[in-house]
């Protein structure tokens, strides 16, 4: 088999483009997960660096001119601790630092003015070097005994400013509260979920193509069979059946259809063979009897008498073999398609008289009983050189195989626009499986040659192509001891009646044309090959 | 030598017998078959021509059954068909040489020869005995470089006693492989034939006695004096 490159089989495309889409809806898909967790415990986190701001917020309270943190006297855990610590930080609306968490030292926050509501939260970098995110409050602080009255949350704007309505705002300050947080623990969760993403989305990419691999491999398998099958299948192969056990239903009527075509293959190739063998074989044997004869008579001088017989015996054969040849050649026009159809007016029953007349020599000498049941006048306008020939072959081989003293019918008659005629004799002793060969070329029930010439097998086959290209069918039965062969054409009743009243020219005619078509079988009757030649 | 020819095909039939007559051969011919099947089993025939297609029994089956009665002959076949299959299967089938048609009268002759020669165990076409020399293939017989002009009927008398020189023949068997069915003869006529051989063969002084009568059995083609 010819190595197809790797990359135009069906097995890469289909592994490439599988692939491909997976790995790609796989990457995007981990890609858009990642995201969504990120922003998903983003969220939570700012939710609860919000919540402290807020904390800190309602504990922050005013108290004349002074600003109370409350939350300064019993400083938070996170706020105090010097590892990872969070940072607070208040800033008076002059700018003023008005309190900052320890650990921020020196260090400042940034400024971030959200409402308490929705703080401001930015990521930031922390004093200590660490990323992380601030959240910023600017509110006016509490005034001793006010309660803040908005629950966070439920709070929007109009109440809001229904608030503000009542508070004199004149002596109230505005302080900005901003608390950071390191996101480190954010950041390693989140980089663990990358890696978890990344590392599956790696092993489904490997694993991905390997497995696919696999089953391409798999369920290709019997594709490639199939295939190797069919590439080593060669002319002297044809007998070989293709076989797929583990086939998928795809591929079932595939096969049976292959198989069918193969047998079909080799049951013509099979009659190519035979064909060629059998005219090698008929026309070798002429040439063998003629050089053997002819050899024969220049051995040593011998009579005149010798010399005239040898060369009566010669002239034999060469007919004989023109007859086969001339056969040969018509069917050869025949499948070529360069015979054409010539109609006529055609007076059947003249013509099988014709043709009885013709073979009465051997009717008389094998003491045949002819029954013509054909009625008087039948005309019709078909081709009548061509059914001249084919009833000529018909009644030729009814009279050479009915048996001895046996029985002939010829049957015509129209039905419809059709012309039947039938031609039968006794004496069939075909089987079955030899009355399904009778049209083959050369085929003959005897497989020998003994009539080479005349009877050489070629007269059905020859009648039968003839009749289809008449636009007919030929069909050969044996029935009870009786070979009947039935044809059937499309051919156009022409009334007698008619022509005999109405117009003698017509009558006139189709006696030319009658007479015309005996001149024109006579003239073919090289593709008679049976013609006399029989008994 | 005694040829049986089944060819179907009557020009090829007729020209094969007619040229082997004329070469001396005694000549059988039949058209089928099963004739050909009556006259191998009950003829002791040293060659038979065997075409592969005839009508009846086909050559194939003729061959076999020809091989079943134990038949000594060697088979010439003759077949128009030149696919490799069929020879093989004709030279599988028991056939000794095969010939395609057409072939040339003298090729065919030149087979027969060697069949003639393979059935006798003969190695060469020349069968010497003592100072007597047969040439099979240009039909002179020559007795201490002397041509002796020999007819038909005694060149074929004097081949076959040749090919079995040194061993008693007898007359039945003479008339099996030297006469046909168009023979017609008369009962003693193969002692007429002897005694015309003797006469041309033993006529000069000095010749010896070459056909040696074994009375009661037949003849004995020796070059070595015998007591009669």
């Amino acid at each position: 088999m010819t190595a197809v490159p790797f990359r135009r089989t069906l097995r890469f495309r289909l592994l490439a483009g599988i692939t491909v889409t997976t790995v790609s809806v796989l990457c995007v898909t981990q890609l858009l997960l990642y995201l969504l967790i990120r922003r998903q415990m983003v969220a939570e986190f700012d939710a609860s660096l919000a919540a402290r701001a807020r904390s800190l917020a309602v504990l922050t309270e005013q108290t004349g001119d002074v600003i109370d943190m409350k939350f300064r006297e019993h400083p938070m855990q996170e706020f105090a601790r010097s590892i990872r610590p969070e940072y607070y930080q208040v800033t008076h609306e002059s700018g003023d630092i008005l309190a900052r968490s320890r650990q921020l030292r020196n260090a400042e926050l940034p400024e971030l003015n959200g409402c308490l509501v929705l703080p401001m939260i930015r990521s930031v970098m922390l004093p200590d070097g660490r990323r992380g995110r601030a959240a910023g409050i600017r509110f006016c602080p509490r005034v001793d005994g006010e309660t803040l009255d908005v629950p966070v949350g439920e709070l929007d704007r109009g109440d809001d400013q229904a608030d503000l309505d009542t508070v004199d705002f004149s002596e109230r300050a505005f302080v900005t509260l901003v608390v950071a947080r390191g996101t480190e623990d954010l950041d390693s969760s989140l980089a663990r979920i990358r890696s978890l993403l990344i590392g599956s989305g790696l092993l489904a990419a490997v694993l991905i193509p390997g497995v696919l691999s696999w089953l391409t491999w798999r369920h290709m398998k019997p594709l490639k069979s199939l295939a190797e099958q069919i590439d080593s299948v060669g002319a002297a192969g044809l007998h070989r059946r293709f076989e797929l056990p583990d086939a998928p239903g795809e591929l079932e009527p595939v096969v049976l259809r292959l198989n069918e075509l193969m047998g079909e293959l080799e049951e013509a190739f099979r009659r190519e063979k035979e064909f060629s063998s059998d005219a090698a074989h008929e026309l070798r044997t002429p040439l063998a009897g003629m050089r053997a004869t002819l050899e024969f008579s220049l051995i040593r001088p011998r009579s005149q008498e010798a010399y005239r017989r040898s060369i009566r015996t010669c002239l034999r054969i060469v007919q004989d073999t023109e007859s086969v040849i001339s056969t040969l050649l018509a069917l050869a026009r025949i499948d070529s398609g360069r015979e054409a159809v010539e109609p006529g007016m055609v007076d059947v029953t003249a013509l099988i008289e014709r043709l009885l007349c013709r073979f009465s020599e051997r009717i008389r000498e094998r003491r045949l009983n002819v029954r013509e049941d054909v009625p008087a006048g039948l005309t019709v306008v078909t081709d009548g050189t061509k059914l001249g020939v084919v009833l000529s072959n018909l009644l030729d081989n009814a009279t050479c195989y009915a048996d001895v003293g046996g029985h002939v019918t010829v049957c015509a008659k129209m039905n419809d626009d059709r012309l039947v005629i039938t031609a039968a004799n006794s004496g069939c002793t075909l089987s079955e499986r030899q009355m399904v060969r009778v049209f083959d070329r050369f085929w003959r029930a005897d497989t020998s040659r003994s009539a080479t010439g005349s009877n050489s097998g070629l007269g059905l086959a020859l009648s039968q192509r003839i009749i289809q290209l008449l636009g007919g069918t030929i069909t050969a039965i044996c029935d009870e001891g009786n070979f009947v062969v039935t044809i059937v054409i499309p051919a156009e009743w022409v009334d007698a009646d008619e022509n005999e009243c109405g117009l003698e020219g017509h009558v006139s005619e189709r006696t030319d044309a009658g007479r015309e078509n005996g001149a024109a079988s006579a003239g073919e009757r090289s593709a008679e090959p049976a013609v006399g030649a029989c008994g | 030598m005694r040829i049986l020819v089944v060819e179907d095909y009557a020009p090829v039939r007729t020209a094969v017998a007619e040229s082997l007559r004329e070469c001396g051969h005694a000549v059988d011919d039949t058209d089928n078959g099963q004739d050909g099947v009556w006259y191998a089993v009950n003829n002791d025939y040293d060659v038979i021509i065997l075409d592969l297609m005839l009508p009846g029994l086909s050559g194939m089956d003729v061959l076999k059954r020809v091989q079943e009665s134990g038949s000594q002959a060697r088979v010439l076949m003759l077949t128009a068909r030149d696919a490799v299959e069929d020879r093989v299967a004709g030279l599988n089938a028991g056939a000794d040489d095969y010939l395609i048609k057409p072939f040339a009268m003298e090729e065919l002759h030149a087979r027969v020869d060697v069949l003639l020669r393979r059935r006798y165990n003969r190695r060469s076409s020349v069968i010497e005995v003592g100072d007597l020399k047969i040439d099979t293939s240009t039909q002179t017989v020559t007795r201490s470089g002397i041509e002796v002009p020999l007819t038909k009927r005694e060149y074929a008398l004097l081949v076959f006693l040749a090919s079995r020189a040194g061993e008693v023949v007898s007359r039945s068997e003479i008339w099996d492989h030297v006469y046909d069915f168009t023979s017609d003869a008369h009962s003693n006529v193969v002692d007429v034939y002897i005694r015309y051989l003797r006469k041309k063969l033993e006529q000069k002084p000095g010749w010896t006695r070459l056909i040696h009568t074994r009375r009661g059995f037949g003849y004995i083609l020796n070059a070595e004096k015998s007591v009669e």
